[in-house]
């Protein structure tokens, strides 16, 4: 899954492609294209990319083919990447609680002095 | 938002973590030195950490042993180099599932106004091989970034 999600998001024109959806929600390829300033067969290969990976679906109205963003990959990556950042914040965060209990302490401590 | 801020350049071998505590400095190190104390905050949320050895000062050995849900024993060691309280610890830093890898630690405690503390824990390792292997992902600058811009894009996602 992750691996997938990387690869096809690894090529600036398909991420672009991904922000430009997330702006703008569904669009046709020939819109795709025109916004980016790609071509037609280059964008359409991309979107093929994009969707093996399963971050773009299309819907087919009359005949036009309309793309629109499929977060669960992306958000599957996120949290993925947050992995090791999550990790160290949740041990520091428990050092933070153990730091105030001790504090606490002492304060019961200097206040019976 | 997260409070503590993890940085791995790309291309270096070294892991970069800080975070501001509110405690004054001295309680920060005191608690950090504290083999009592170390299995309520080391380690992932989800294991436990048993002190197997901490022997805070130049020369002595620090182990401890993380286990987690299924029972399975993760050990990490290492030995003090330097211990200047309550500023700096130098130290190594070894994870037995891949010994003969061996990270050096300087962690400093840096007073700041408030009655507030900067930690900073910085990671070398042998090798940019190796500290991407720590980070799992290759967690690069560069997919620091990507990380970033897909924040706004899930953000966006789930507003929707």
């Amino acid at each position: 899954m992750t691996f997938a999600t990387l690869s096809a998001l690894a090529e600036p024109n398909r991420f672009n492609i991904v922000e430009l959806l997330r702006d703008f929600g569904a669009m046709t390829v020939s819109e795709i294209a025109q916004k980016l300033g790609l071509r037609l067969p280059q964008s359409s290969k991309h979107l093929h990319v994009l969707a093996e990976a399963g971050i773009v679906n299309v819907r087919v109205d009359a005949n036009r083919r309309i793309y629109s963003l499929c977060p669960t990959p992306l958000i599957e990556m996120n949290n993925w990447l947050e992995t090791f950042i999550q990790i160290k914040e949740e041990q520091y965060d428990r050092f933070d609680e153990l730091l105030k209990k001790m504090q606490a302490n002492e304060n019961v401590t200097n206040n019976h002095n | 938002m997260s409070k503590t801020s993890v940085i791995a350049e790309q291309g270096k071998q070294e892991i970069v973590i800080t975070r501001v505590f509110d405690a004054p400095r001295d309680l920060v190190f005191r608690t950090f030195t504290n083999a009592a104390t170390v299995p309520e905050w080391w380690g992932p949320r989800s294991t436990t950490t048993e002190v197997n050895r901490m022997e805070v000062k130049k020369g002595g050995v620090w182990r401890y042993i993380n286990r987690d849900s299924n029972g399975t024993e993760h050990a990490h060691n290492g030995v003090y180099h330097d211990v200047a309280a309550p500023g700096r610890i130098v130290n190594t830093y070894e994870y037995e599932g891949y010994p003969g890898s061996v990270g050096l630690v300087t962690t400093t405690f840096e007073e700041l106004p408030d009655g507030k503390t900067k930690f900073t824990e910085l990671t070398l390792y042998p090798s940019v091989e190796v500290r991407e292997g720590v980070l799992q992902s290759g967690m690069t600058e560069g997919a620091m970034e990507l990380l970033d811009r897909l924040e706004e894009l899930l953000a966006k996602l789930q507003s929707e």
